[in-house]
C-alpha cells in the first residue's frame, strides 16, 4: 500500500514535471530572429569611360583635372608613436613625367598637361594613370617646418618662386602597372610603381598596392551657368619612407597617401 | 544566480519593479536547493523495492534520503551565510531575507541531521512538499494564465532541473560517505 502511494505520487510528479518542461519549451515568448544580413557585398558597376583627350576647353567629351578642387594628402604618426602628422602637397599633377621632362618650369600654373590617365569603369585592364607631386611643396601649415626641416629631411631643395620644380631631387611619381576589380567592394585594387629619390643617391622605384575608388559621374548646374559633369577618383596607398632613405625619427616608417582627384568636362 | 535566465529575469524585473523582484530571486534560490527532493525521494523509494542487482544500494540510499536532504539544507545555509558575509547585522539580515517563513522552513531542514528525526524519512518528504508546491503552483498558473510569456515557467523549470541534479548529487555524496565510513569501520574492526 505504501509502495503504491509512493508510485502514485511519483507518477503524478513526473506528469507535472513533464508538463512543466513541455510548456516551458514552447518558445511562445521567443520572438523570431530577423534574417541574418547578407555578408555578400553588393557590387554595382556602370560602364562609364572617362578620357582626358587633349583637355580642350569646351569639349564635353574630354575630362579635365580640376586641380583647385583636388588634394594630395599625407599622414604619419609623429615620432612613430603619437598622433598623426599631416600635410598636403600644393603642387601635383597627372602627367607621365619622363626623364626628359624632369625640369624646372617657369610657370605659376600646371607645368604639364594632366592627361596621362584613362578610366574605364567596367574594364579595369584599360584603366591607367600617372601622377606626381613636388616634394618641396609639402604644406603642413607650419612655414618654419615646411621651408626648414622638411626640406633637408626629404632630401630636396627649397621652393623657388614662380618655378615648378620637377627635377629628380624634387619629384615623386606614380605609374600604375595593374588595375583590377576589388571582389569585396566597388573599388579597384591598383598596383603602381612609386619612384622617388628621397634621401637616396638615385631615385628608387618600388611597387606598391593601393585602393582606387570611383565617385560616379554626376551632372551639376549652378545659377544661370551651363550644366556640366563631374566625377572623382580617390586613391589611397601606403609607403615605407625608410625604403627611400628618410631617416628622420619625427615620422613613422609608414606614410599614408590619399589622393582626391576631381574632374569635370567643362 | 547564473542559472537563472537573464532575459527572463529582466522580464520578471519589469513585472515586479520593486523589492518583490528580490523576493522572487530569493524564492528561486530556495527552490534550487529543495524543490527537486520529492521526485528523487519518490524515485528511490519506488525503485528500492524492485528486485534488481542494485536493490541493496537503492535500499541503502532510501535510508540515507533524509541525510541527503539535511546535506542540501546545510549547503543552502552555507550559501545564505556566504551571501550575508561579512555584514551579519539585523538590518542586513532583514534586508536579505525576503521570505522569512520560507527561509525559516528551509533552514529547518538541518534538523534531519538528528538521527531521531531520521527514523521517519517521510517527514523529509512532507517538509519538501512546501517547495514543490511553489513549482507546481508556477506550472498551474502558467497553464491558467497562458499569457504567451512563459519566461516565468522557464525559469522555474530551469531551477527545478538544477534542484534535481543537486539533490541527486547530495544523495550520492551521502551514500559514498556512508560506504567509506563502513569500509573504514570494517577495517578497524578487522
Amino acid at each position: 500500500m505504501k509502495l503504491l502511494k509512493n508510485q502514485s505520487l511519483l507518477v503524478l510528479l513526473v506528469l507535472f514535471s513533464g508538463y512543466g518542461y513541455i510548456a516551458s519549451c514552447t518558445h511562445e515568448s521567443v520572438s523570431p530572429l530577423p534574417a541574418a544580413a547578407s555578408s555578400t557585398a553588393v557590387i554595382t558597376r556602370g560602364t562609364a569611360v572617362h578620357l582626358p583627350g587633349n583637355m580642350v576647353v569646351g569639349d564635353t567629351t574630354q575630362w579635365k583635372l580640376d586641380k583647385p578642387h583636388c588634394n594630395v594628402m599625407w599622414s604619419t604618426n609623429y615620432v612613430g608613436a603619437a598622433g598623426l602628422l599631416t600635410g598636403r602637397f600644393n603642387q601635383f599633377g597627372m602627367h607621365d613625367v619622363t626623364e626628359a621632362k624632369m625640369l624646372n618650369y617657369v610657370t605659376a600654373g600646371q607645368p604639364l598637361l594632366d592627361s596621362s590617365w584613362a578610366f574605364y569603369e567596367n574594364e579595369p585592364a584599360k584603366t591607367y594613370f600617372n601622377g606626381y607631386v613636388q616634394i618641396n611643396q609639402s604644406n603642413t601649415g607650419e612655414p618654419a617646418r615646411d621651408g626648414g626641416c622638411n626640406i633637408t629631411t626629404l632630401g630636396t631643395v627649397p621652393i623657388v618662386a614662380g618655378t615648378q620644380n620637377l627635377t629628380v631631387t624634387n619629384i615623386a611619381k606614380i605609374k600604375t602597372t595593374d588595375v583590377k576589380f576589388d571582389p569585396a567592394s566597388n573599388d579597384y585594387i591598383v598596383t603602381l610603381n612609386l619612384t622617388w629619390k628621397g634621401g637616396l643617391a638615385a631615385p628608387l622605384t618600388k611597387s606598391i598596392v593601393g585602393r582606387l575608388k570611383y565617385i560616379p559621374k554626376a551632372k551639376v548646374q549652378f545659377g544661370t551657368g551651363a550644366a556640366y559633369s563631374v566625377f572623382g577618383l580617390q586613391l589611397k596607398f601606403q609607403l615605407n619612407c625608410r625604403d627611400f632613405g628618410i631617416t628622420s625619427t619625427s615620422v613613422s616608417d609608414k606614410i599614408d597617401i590619399e589622393c582626391n582627384m576631381n574632374f569635370n568636362n567643362k | 544566480m547564473n542559472w537563472i535566465n537573464k532575459k527572463s529575469s529582466t522580464l520578471m524585473y519589469h513585472r515586479f519593479m520593486d523589492n518583490s523582484f528580490f523576493a522572487y530571486l530569493q524564492q528561486l534560490e530556495i527552490l534550487v536547493f529543495f524543490s527537486g527532493y520529492p521526485l528523487i525521494y519518490l524515485l528511490i523509494r519506488s525503485l528500492e523495492s524492485e528486485q534488481s542487482a542494485g536493490g541493496n544500494i537503492l535500499k541503502k540510499m532510501g535510508i540515507l534520503l533524509p541525510y541527503a536532504y539535511a546535506l542540501t539544507g546545510t549547503l543552502f545555509f552555507g550559501f545564505e551565510i556566504k551571501n550575508l558575509s561579512p555584514d551579519f547585522t539585523i538590518a542586513h539580515i532583514t534586508e536579505r531575507v525576503q521570505h522569512p517563513f520560507l527561509f525559516g522552513w528551509a533552514t529547518l531542514s538541518l534538523i534531519f541531521w538528528v538521527p531521531a528525526v531520521n527514523r521517519f524519512p517521510w517527514v523529509s518528504l512532507i517538509h519538501s512538499f512546501v517547495f514543490l508546491f511553489l513549482i507546481v503552483k508556477g506550472i498551474l498558473m502558467n497553464g491558467i494564465a497562458s499569457s504567451g510569456d512563459n519566461g516565468f515557467l522557464k525559469n522555474n523549470m530551469r531551477v527545478y532541473t538544477m534542484s534535481l541534479l543537486l539533490n541527486l548529487a547530495a544523495l550520492i555524496v551521502v551514500y559514498l560517505l556512508s560506504f567509506l565510513s563502513k569500509v573504514k569501520s570494517g577495517k578497524a574492526g578487522a
